[in-house]
């Protein structure tokens, strides 16, 4: 015995637990969705996407199928404050943008 | 561009953007409301996330809908084309706010009349949906003509947004 304590030495379990609640990955990236809806016409969500992202023709209209067909496309991708703003952007459009951690 | 309008037709339109203004000002606890503000995080256990956005973005984003709305019913009303034509000349920032209060005026009425991509408004003479079926088709018209020529102004290469509205 040297006379020091004993420490006991907790390993938390998550990411969570170590940071005490909130993950704040910053290496884990934002994506922004957008959902398939009636409303919305092709050629606006496709005018939209180039707009909003300066998307080129082609990546938007792929995009826009995506949407359609598919029910939902992944638009774009980067910091939750990015996915956040392009959300804000996407729903002064009036399409149905959502964000959510890329798990 | 210039847009020309029957003085029917932009009075329908003002009559249509003042309405969808007062909806977009105070948005109803139902579908309407919903489609003009969804979520942006649909996980529900994301409340406190959703409410700091909307803390964020949502006065912005009432404030922007309601300016390019009033774009439409500021718009002179009054023929001054040939046979009473109403002739509105768009600057580009007005295009854009065209179009996104148009689009709003099609959320709202596509909305209250849940149209799905099988039945997208063009309802039977004799349905009760059938006068607003008409109305949002013709929303859906106007709206059409517009992206088409902002589609062309665009061209292939893609363009950043030159007015910020979000």
């Amino acid at each position: 015995m040297n006379g020091t304590e004993t420490e006991e030495i907790v390993v938390p379990d998550t990411v969570e637990e170590l940071l005490g609640g909130e993950d704040v990955r910053p290496d884990v990236p934002w994506i922004v969705i957008v959902w398939n809806d009636p409303i919305n016409t092709f050629d606006y969500v496709t005018f939209v996407f180039q707009k909003v992202f300066g998307y080129g023709r082609a990546q938007a209209r792929k995009l826009m199928l995506q949407v359609h067909y598919e029910g939902k496309a992944v638009v774009a991708s980067g910091s939750r404050e990015k996915c956040e703003a392009d959300v804000a952007h996407l729903h002064a459009y009036g399409l149905w943008a959502t964000l959510q951690r890329d798990d | 561009m210039v847009l020309v309008l029957q003085p029917d037709e932009i009075a329908v339109l003002q009559r249509i953007a003042a309405d969808v203004a007062s909806l977009v000002e105070s948005p109803p606890d139902d579908d309407v409301g919903a489609r003009l503000y969804p979520r942006a995080y649909l996980d529900p256990t994301a409340d406190e996330a959703e409410h700091d956005f909307r803390e964020l973005v949502h006065d912005d984003l009432m404030r922007k809908r309601l300016a390019a709305l009033a774009a439409i019913t500021d718009a002179p009303s009054a023929g001054s084309g040939r046979h009473g034509a109403v002739e509105i000349v768009l600057e580009p920032e007005a295009e854009a706010q065209w179009v996104a209060a148009l689009n709003d005026a099609r959320l709202v009425v596509g909305t209250i009349l849940g149209v799905t991509e099988e039945e997208p408004g063009d309802y039977k003479r004799g349905d009760p949906r059938f006068e607003h079926g008409v109305l949002y088709q013709w929303l859906s018209l106007l709206q059409a003509e517009l992206v088409d020529l902002l589609l062309g102004d665009i061209g292939e290469a893609g363009a950043g947004d030159d007015i910020d509205l979000a």
